[in-house]
This record gives C-alpha cells, sequence and structure tokens, in this order.
C-alpha cells in the first residue's frame, strides 16, 4: 500500500493521453493545464499518506 | 551605457542585492564552526534542519535559468514546456525512497560526494573518478547558464555597454558571489535563499493575480495563445523552405513519447548533480529530508505558473527576437518599474544561489575526488578545505569566461548533454544503495557506453537535440529499426543501455573491490 501511493501519482503524470486535452476548463485555463497542477499537491499529499502508513 | 537604464527598477535591483551581499559575508558566522574544515564549509556540518533545507533545496534547483527556460519553451511552442511539471511530480517518490537510504550511508561513513560512496561502496578507482568527472563536466554549463539567466534580467533593466563593458555587470556580480562563497561557504548561498525563495514567491503570486486582470481572465489569455500558436504553424508552413512547426495549447501526437521520456530522463538525472546532491546530505537527518519530499512540491505547483508567464507572454502581445526575453519584457509591460525591479532581483538571486550551490559541490567532487586520491593523497584536512576553495573560484572564473568568448548556445548545448551525461551515474549511485550485485569494471564499462550511446544520438548535422526516434543507423552495423515508432529522450535511451551493459558483463566478471559498508548502514534510524 505504501508502495502504491508513491508510484500510482507517478503514473498518473505520465500518462499523457490522460490529459491531453483543452476541455473542460477550469476558470478559462485548459484541462491540460490545471490537471497537471492539481497533481502537484495531490502527489505531495500521496507522499505524506505513504510516510504515515510506513510508520504505523 | 545608462542612457536607456531604468533608474527605479534599477535601483531597487541594487537595493536586494546588496542585502544579500551583506548576508552572505555574516552567513559565516550563522550556526559558527571552524569554516577551514571542508565538512563545515562544502556541507554546512550537515546542521541544516528540515526548513533551512527546504530553502536551501528549493533555492538551488529551481535556477533562474528555470524561470526564464521553461516559460520561454511554452512561449514559443505551447504546450510541451510544460514537461517539467510531471517532471517535478516523479522526482519526490524517488528521493523519498532513495534519499534517506543515501544520507543514511554518507553521514555514517563522513562521505560528502556521489563519488565518495562509490569508492566506499565499489573499492573501484575509476569508477569513481568517471563519477567525479561527470559531475564537473556537466555542472561547468549549467553555472555558466546562470549567467545567461542574470544577463537577460539585467539588459531588461536597460543596460546597454559594448565590448568589454557589456559583461560588466554580471562580472561584478559574480566576483562578489565567489569572494563570500569563498569565505562563508554552503551557509552563504544557505542564508540568501531565504531572500530569494520569499521574493520569487511574492513575484509569481503578483504576476498570477495581476496578469490575467490586465489581459482579461485566463480564458482569453488561452483564446489569444492559440491563435498565436496557429499563426506559428500556418508562418512555417509558408515559409521557404517549408517548417512543420509542433505548437500547441495540447501535445501534438509526435510530442507525446518525448515530453514522457524527457520528464523521467530529466528526473532520473536531477539528484545526480553534484548541486542537488551537495543540498541533500547537509541535511541535518533523514527525516529532514522525508519532509522535503513532502513540501518541496509547493515549488513545483509555482514553476506550473511560471510556465503559464508562457501564455500570459503571447496574450500580451509581447514580441521578442528570442523566446528567453520573453519574461522579462512581460515583466515590463505588467508592471511598475518598482515592482519590476524587485521581480527581476528575484531572478538575479534565483541565479546566485545555484551558481553558488554548484560551484561548492564541484569544488567538494574535484577536492576529494580527483586532487586527493590522484594528486595529493597525503592531503591533511586543512589543506582540503584550502583547495576546495580555491576549486569554488576557479570554476566560477571558468563560467564567466565560457560567457565571454563562446556563444550562449555553446553553454545551451553543453547543458543538454549534461543531463545526458549526469544520468549515466544513477545505475552506480542509486542501484548501489540497494545492491553491490553489480562489479564496479561493469558499471565503468556501462557509463562509458552510456556517454558514447548518449552523445551520438544527440548529434545531428545542424545541431544537439535532446531526442533521436526509436530506430538507428549505427556505424559498421547499419540501420536498425527498433519498429516502436516513437521519437525519446536520449539520456533515457542512453541509461537504458549502460543499465543493460553493466547488467551482462557483472555476469561475467565478479566484483572485486572491498565493500566498507554494511546493510545497516543504509536504515534511516529515526526515533519512532
Amino acid at each position: 500500500m505504501k508502495y502504491l501511493l508513491l508510484v500510482v501519482p507517478c503514473v498518473i503524470a505520465l500518462w499523457v493521453p490522460l490529459f491531453n486535452m483543452t476541455g473542460p476548463e477550469l476558470f478559462g485555463i485548459p484541462f491540460f493545464y490545471w490537471f497537471q497542477m492539481l497533481l502537484v499537491p495531490v502527489s505531495a499529499l500521496a507522499i505524506l499518506a505513504a510516510d504515515r502508513l510506513g510508520k504505523a | 551605457m545608462f542612457d536607456h537604464l531604468n533608474i527605479v527598477a534599477a535601483s531597487v535591483f541594487v537595493f536586494f542585492f546588496a542585502l544579500v551581499t551583506v548576508l552572505g559575508f555574516f552567513a559565516s558566522r550563522w550556526k559558527q564552526a571552524d569554516l577551514d574544515s571542508v565538512h563545515e564549509w562544502g556541507l554546512g556540518g550537515r546542521r541544516f534542519g528540515p526548513w533551512i533545507t527546504w530553502f536551501l533545496l528549493g533555492g538551488d534547483l529551481y535556477t533562474a535559468y528555470t524561470v526564464i527556460a521553461i516559460p520561454a519553451v511554452v512561449y514559443a511552442i505551447g504546450a510541451y514546456g510544460f514537461f517539467a511539471v510531471p517532471y517535478t511530480i516523479i522526482i519526490y517518490p524517488f528521493l523519498y525512497l532513495t534519499m534517506p537510504r543515501l544520507w543514511a550511508v554518507t553521514h555514517k561513513h563522513g562521505y560528502m560526494t556521489a563519488s565518495d560512496f562509490i569508492l566506499g561502496r565499489y573499492g573501484h578507482r575509476w569508477l569513481e573518478l568517471a563519477v567525479a568527472a561527470t559531475g564537473i563536466l556537466a555542472t561547468m554549463p549549467y553555472i555558466a547558464l546562470q549567467l545567461v539567466g542574470l544577463e537577460k534580467v539585467i539588459s531588461a533593466l536597460g543596460f546597454q555597454g559594448e565590448g568589454l563593458y557589456s559583461h560588466a555587470p554580471i562580472t561584478i556580480a559574480f566576483v562578489i558571489l565567489a569572494l563570500y562563497t569563498y569565505k562563508s561557504g554552503l551557509r552563504a548561498p544557505a542564508m540568501i535563499a531565504f531572500v530569494k525563495d520569499t521574493m520569487i514567491y511574492v513575484f509569481i503570486i503578483a504576476a498570477i493575480i495581476v496578469i490575467p486582470y490586465e489581459l482579461g481572465g485566463f480564458g482569453a489569455i488561452f483564446a489569444a495563445a492559440q491563435k498565436a500558436y496557429d499563426a506559428k504553424i500556418v508562418a512555417g508552413a509558408a515559409a521557404t523552405p517549408a517548417v512543420k512547426v509542433a505548437a500547441g495549447l495540447v501535445l501534438q501526437p509526435q510530442q507525446v513519447a518525448p515530453y514522457i521520456t524527457l520528464a523521467i530522463g530529466s528526473a532520473m538525472a536531477l539528484f545526480m548533480y553534484p548541486h542537488a546532491l551537495t543540498g541533500t546530505l547537509a541535511a541535518s537527518s533523514g527525516r529532514a529530508i522525508k519532509f522535503n519530499t513532502m513540501t518541496l512540491p509547493a515549488y513545483s505547483f509555482v514553476l506550473g505558473l511560471i510556465a503559464l508567464l508562457g501564455v500570459m507572454a503571447l496574450a500580451a502581445g509581447v514580441k521578442v527576437n528570442s523566446p528567453q526575453d520573453a519574461v522579462p519584457q512581460l515583466v515590463l509591460w505588467a508592471f511598475p518599474d518598482w515592482f519590476a525591479g524587485f521581480c527581476f532581483a528575484a531572478i538575479a538571486l534565483g541565479a546566485l544561489v545555484p551558481a553558488a550551490v554548484m560551484s561548492i559541490g564541484a569544488a567538494n567532487t574535484f577536492t576529494r575526488n580527483i586532487w586527493k586520491p590522484f594528486i595529493h593523497p597525503a592531503m591533511t584536512p586543512r589543506e582540503e578545505s584550502v583547495i576546495a576553495k580555491l576549486v569554488s573560484l576557479i570554476v566560477k572564473v571558468g563560467a564567466l569566461v565560457v560567457i565571454f568568448v563562446m556563444p550562449t548556445q555553446f553553454a545551451l548545448d553543453l547543458q543538454l548533454l549534461g543531463g545526458v551525461w549526469m544520468v549515466q551515474i544513477f545505475p552506480a549511485l542509486i542501484l548501489g544503495l540497494y545492491t553491490r550485485w553489480f562489479s564496479g569494471t561493469a558499471l565503468l564499462v556501462g557509463w562509458a557506453a552510456g556517454m558514447l550511446v548518449g552523445t551520438s544520438l544527440s548529434w545531428t548535422t545542424k545541431s544537439w537535440v535532446p531526442v533521436h526516434a526509436m530506430k538507428w543507423d549505427i556505424p559498421l552495423i547499419g540501420p536498425i529499426d527498433s519498429l516502436l515508432g516513437f521519437t525519446a529522450y536520449n539520456g533515457l535511451t542512453s541509461v537504458l543501455v549502460n543499465v543493460l551493459i553493466a547488467a551482462i558483463l557483472s555476469l561475467v566478471i565478479r566484483p572485486r573491490g572491498v565493500d566498507e559498508t554494511s546493510p545497516q548502514d543504509y536504515l534511516d534510524n529515526e526515533p519512532a
């Protein structure tokens, strides 16, 4: 589970066909841009979760 | 020379430069210790806690050149420049797993550089030398590029000069930087990083609020950018000879594989650089590093915002000869002079912090892994710090000379190749953290093969290029097509060749050198 939390955000970040499109837009920003930027904090939270699991 | 100088912006700029100069010299008294010891001078005595490390690594990795170059690519061709975002996403899970191990083993054995660890792990002098030389070779052009970033903002201030005078401002800036780095070591960039990072955050937050407001919102910005890319494609097709321009708000089909492989390969290469490792190993604990893998993404988010400056520059109608002028010109267009001076100072400090850490990382490596073992084995710790300080000066002067006498393109090409070369030490360093199965000699041959393959893939008759189709025309063998049908980053292709060769040869050549580390040295023993 710990390793899954670390690997999944990487796989999504590299799975370009998943987000290589303009819609849906957010505040006028195409999907391609806001999705990848959203993934940044999500991946950081995933590392945090993996870290907590590792300690438990 | 000063006729077109923007006095208000230049005054703000000089103020901040003077401020960090004072900080740089003052830093020698911070966490006071004997700076004649290379551990203290070159690694801050490994006493940087989680927050200092956050500022230092953030200031060290997200450089001025990044702030200029990433939006420049977005300005020029759009979505492709955004590869920096997935690149910096995948890097942190990787760091979380590997760097606390590296920190633990280097702490236990007093290693300061990647090559120190390589020598301890494999007991192989020549592999140590190869790793050290690669690091120095790849770092030199990277420092030179920080100077390019610095020069871009100084010219945007309106400074014009002829001949030797044209380089006067960056020479002064670099000499001052060299002096306080010489005196204070890694403490100087660590302290200046607080100022630099804060200023970059203020600059970007202001830009992301003010510029869309002035341009009528993000919808209008992206619509205008789309038009600009379409116009470039039309202009390219109409040119003689016709050029097929790949530009747009999303990736063109032929850009997808380069985008993915460039992100992977760049992520593998980044923490092989001496400056990245210096910043990491200066941390006070494995926990401080783990903390940073969760908090450094804040800078990645900012990097995404910085990339968006490229589309904003298009929408604002900024016209420049070189895309690298897009951000400075956008800043001048969007902000009053005093704040433009602030932003330019932020970018300039973004050049100084990494340049200082890079020169220290290169100096540590040269002193400990080239000078000491090959030229003067009986070196005392004091001599070690004298040499390291001198080398940090020489490295900076070398970068200045490169900028003076070579065209900028030379530094850009070397930087591109630097990434391809740097990733070649990945197998020895990272696999070495987990296993001693590979033999030192096999890794050395793999390294040489990777260097050769990576460099030759990047060479074309017209220019050096980072990517190559997955089909090759090999001398003496002839054309081979992998039938994969895509184009990939040369750093990634060549490091795969490297690992493959190292693995096959390790089956034949068994390791002979002495491994001075033991499995428990790698464990991150933090209090539960």
